[in-house]
């Protein structure tokens, strides 16, 4: 294929992108002439440029729809469904048409003849109303393969919406709209100019070499903590890699506009084959992602909006019965929070029943019925998450068969991201997205074992268990020779690292030494790891690792770490696979819910337990972030105020305890900093130690049912609880947390 | 990457450049042809439950490399120092070869290739590919395919 065809392939596929978003658009409103020069460009550009580079069928289609669009754009037809519906298969015959001639140069073997009868139909002025309809449904008997579409069609034409007849109340929309849609078209030429296509090769390379210079950076700042003299200039050497990092990043980044944009098409075509009314609203189109995530959620998205028009959303009549508005909602709204995207598809239907769901669960077999009948709603909710599962009573064109969400689950959780469900009898159910901005670098925990450093993605992570070796006797206890820990009083299944990387033959972990339990929770599997050691969480670059050892099974990628040691990163998800860990449903899905149940007790919350130069005090384990270590070099002073600068963002630190001040003067100092959430906002909180995870309860002033502020029962003990929003902002944090939103 | 330097030999064949190997008392030659690059004085890490003759992985060139370890594959103890990493290019993308040192560049003549003798045993039989009679020692060619670490698992599983 020479280059001429390739920018003319790339050229119309952009042109077809633009104008199937603006039919659906000029759905609503039909006058708008913006939208409809929109459309005709596009078609135009084709039939001008196919007529050039000789592809003949393609032009015939095109011109067709072209002498369509005419009268359209004249204002001699107005765009009925009927219209919209044409040239939403006249879209998709061109489309298939240029797929062709991708993939052979030729313009394949179909026959338009029939559509484009159908487009010249059309252009006949409704006045001439009835043999107008005649030829409509004539022709739409000759397309066979098109049944649904050709009914829907047929049905509209019924309307009267000639230009001279009274426009009906969907088509009359206040002239201002049409004037107001005409600047839309301005900007998509002059943003043309300020852009440029590059190949997404070189923006990998590009990312490739950020990650080699992440890489050096961390090892440079390691090499040089200790000389105050290399201070200043690696932290400049940190920033700039930072917002390096966040330019290449960013040039990889597509707002999810480009998937979204797809999906009203899709819903009106499925309200027609469904027999649905869905209004769809979206929200956050701006929100951007990396191009290869943005892939890779197209199609659990996808699955989740069918799923929701399919299961979700009832049948007009159904929907007024129950009294609800015929037509249906559905939301699909992205936005960002901190280093996630969060994708969200929200409809207002009939919910998920988890009675359905208990009772389905058991009829597949999915779970035990005793097992079932003990599981709250919550935990019911997340069987559907299970292969096998659905709770259509028949199997539709669109869904229910059973492969749906365990593959949105599975996809997602593939790229590091997390799926959660919302449901409601009757009111609806939200099924929330939560991404990671990017792939090829994330954060990991340094952990060590059998005398080696591998990085453990921080994504699975939920909390550390430290095990000291007085404990390690009584705290790991034993059923034969599974080992398990009580975590808050549930059994948690653990995993020796040291020992699932033994080769046979080789001798079995000792207790007699430190021991720490990383909480993963991975593919509805929780389990802890044992380990012998903690380093530094650290930003890792992930390199691919070859064939040989990626079939091993449980290692995801390689890193080299800031001390130029290389480290493999493990997969939570693998390991616990091979362990032989169960899934949630068999037995986890009552641990992890019923810890989450606990938190939302009436009363009852967890809080992290901290002493702060001799006082004990609690932080709420929600707005709980991470807790970093750092030396008390990091630690630096706006006007009196101290902050520390994590990657670009600086963080308040709140050191009531007078810890820094306390360690000044002694350059070997570490400082251990509770980075917490407070609204928008990150705070860090200087403490001694971190002590404990546990679970508060509220105290209530005697006599009275008035709730005690800023103290909690812990432990059987009163503690006072570290008041997050006292802590003032930074003078300058206006300007500062723009900018780190932006690099965020 | 240059080509191989083909001159013409004293028997009209075409003479060969091989970079020459020290393993324990064994001289080996690898094509320099197949030589990307060599890395001197690595460390590699070693990969837990990976295949017998994975050495470890090395980091080269913003890659993570993967080692073939041509002691552990001929079942030799290992060497507790550090050691030369050839990067090979194979048929699934590079590898490197570990050896205990790199020597020099030999140009050895087709006319004095012998093949693998028949009393070597089988595994020795299948990574080399004949030997060539120096002066005062014998060149074991190894054939950087057949070290491919792909090709050595198929063999392995075989």
């Amino acid at each position: 294929m020479d280059d001429l065809t390739r920018e003319f392939l790339i050229e119309s596929q952009e042109g077809l992108d633009r104008m199937e978003r603006c039919l659906t658009d000029l759905e609503m409103q039909p006058k708008d002439t913006g939208l409809l020069a929109e459309v005709f460009r596009s078609v135009h550009t084709i039939k001008g440029t196919t007529g050039f580079l000789g592809f003949k069928r393609l032009e015939k289609l095109a011109h067709a729809g072209e002498n369509l669009l005419g009268l359209l754009r004249e204002g001699k037809l107005i765009a009925d469904a009927a219209i919209i519906t044409a040239l939403l298969q006249l879209l998709d015959g061109l489309r298939s048409i240029l797929k062709a001639i991708e993939a052979d140069d030729t313009e394949g073997a179909g026959d338009d003849a029939a559509l484009i009868e159908y487009l010249e139909a059309l252009q006949t002025p409704a006045q001439m109303c009835k043999p107008a309809r005649a030829t409509v449904h004539a022709h739409a008997a000759a397309m066979p393969e098109e049944p649904a579409a050709c009914a829907a069609a047929s049905a509209p034409a019924e309307s009267p919406s000639g230009e001279a007849a009274a426009p009906s109340a969907s088509n009359a929309l206040p002239e201002p709209e049409a004037v107001m849609a005409k600047p839309r078209v301005q900007p998509a030429s002059s943003a043309a100019e300020s852009t440029l296509r590059v190949d997404v090769t070189l923006l990998n390379r590009m990312m490739n070499l950020v990650g080699e210079l992440v890489l050096t950076r961390n090892q440079v700042l390691q090499a040089t903590a200790a000389d105050p003299r290399m201070t200043q200039l690696s932290r400049r050497l940190d920033m700039v890699t930072a917002d390096l990092r966040e330019s290449v990043m960013k040039a990889r980044m597509q707002p999810v506009s480009n998937i979204f944009s797809k999906m009203p098409r899709m819903v009106r075509d499925l309200c027609q084959s469904l027999d649905r009314r869905v209004r769809l609203e979206m929200e956050g189109q701006e929100t951007e992602l990396d191009k290869s995530l943005l892939e890779a959620i197209k199609d659990p998205l996808t699955h989740a909006v069918r799923n929701s028009l399919d299961h979700g959303i009832e049948p007009p009549e159904v929907r007024v019965a129950a009294g609800k508005d015929p037509e249906g909602v559905l939301k699909l709204r992205a936005s960002q929070e901190g280093s996630h995207v969060v994708v969200e598809v929200a409809d207002d239907g009939a919910g998920i029943a988890v009675e359905k769901v208990r009772t389905k669960a058991i009829e597949r077999g999915l779970i035990a019925a005793e097992r079932a009948a003990r599981m709250s709603e919550r935990e019911l909710l997340q069987l559907i998450f299970l292969p096998g599962f659905s709770t259509a009573a028949a199997v539709t064109k669109v869904s229910g068969r059973g492969v749906g969400m365990d593959v949105v689950r599975t996809n997602v959780e593939k790229i590091g991201g997390k799926v959660e469900i919302d449901s409601r009898v009757g009111k609806g159910t939200t099924l929330r997205l939560r991404i990671p901005l990017t792939l090829a670098i994330i954060p990991a925990l340094i952990v060590r074992s059998r005398e080696q450093s591998f990085a453990l993605p921080q994504g699975a992570l939920s909390e550390l268990v430290h095990v000291s070796p007085q404990q390690a006797a009584t705290a790991i206890e034993w059923i034969e020779n599974a080992p398990l820990y009580r975590l808050r009083g549930k059994l948690l299944p653990l995993v020796f690292l040291e020992r699932l990387l033994a080769q046979d033959g080789e001798r079995g972990p000792s207790l007699e030494r430190d021991h720490f339990i990383a909480v993963l929770e991975v593919d509805g599997r929780h389990f802890g790891l044992v380990v012998d050691g903690l380093a530094d969480p650290e930003e890792i670059v992930v390199k691919p690792l070859s064939a040989v050892l990626k079939d091993i099974g449980i290692y995801s990628g390689a890193t080299v770490l800031g001390n130029a040691q290389l480290a493999l990163i493990l997969d939570p998800g693998a390991i616990a696979a091979r362990a032989g860990v169960a899934m949630i449903a068999e037995d986890e899905t009552a641990r992890s819910a019923e810890a989450g149940e606990s938190v939302h007790d009436a009363g009852s919350f967890e809080y992290l337990l901290v002493e702060i130069g001799g006082r004990r005090a609690a932080v709420s384990l929600a707005d709980v972030l991470r807790i970093e270590q750092a030396p008390l070099a990091r630690i630096e002073y706006i006007g009196y105020r101290p902050v520390i600068n994590f990657e670009g963002q600086l963080l308040p630190v709140e050191d009531a305890g007078g810890l820094l001040g306390a360690a000044e003067g002694n350059p070997q100092a570490q400082i251990t900093v509770v980075v917490c959430r407070d609204g928008q906002r990150h705070v860090g909180i200087a403490v001694t130690h971190v002590l404990d995870v546990a679970a508060g309860r509220d105290l209530f002033e005697a006599g009275t049912e008035v709730r005690a502020m800023g103290v909690t029962l812990l432990k059987e003990s009163v503690t006072g609880v570290v008041h997050l929003a006292s802590v003032a902002p930074l003078p300058v944090e206006q300007e500062w947390s723009e900018e780190t939103e932006a690099t965020v | 990457m240059s080509k191989t330097a083909k001159k013409a030999g004293r028997n009209g064949g075409a003479l060969l450049e091989v970079c020459s190997v020290r393993l324990d008392r064994t001289l080996f030659g690898v094509p320099i042809a197949h030589i990307l690059e060599i890395v001197g004085a690595a460390r590699p890490q070693t990969v837990p439950l990976a295949p017998g003759f994975v050495g470890g992985l090395v980091h080269y060139r913003g890659d993570v490399l993967t080692t073939v370890s041509l002691r552990q594959l001929l079942g030799l103890p290992p060497l507790q120092k550090p050691q030369d990493v050839l990067v090979l290019e194979g048929a699934s993308g590079c590898f490197g070869l570990l050896v205990d040192a790199v020597g020099e560049v030999l140009t050895v003549s087709p006319a004095d290739h012998e093949p693998n003798p028949s009393i070597l045993d089988q595994r020795r039989k299948a990574l080399f590919a004949g030997a060539y009679k120096l002066e005062n020692t014998l060149l074991v060619m190894l054939d950087p395919m057949r070290l491919d670490p792909l090709q050595l698992e198929a063999a392995q599983a075989a």
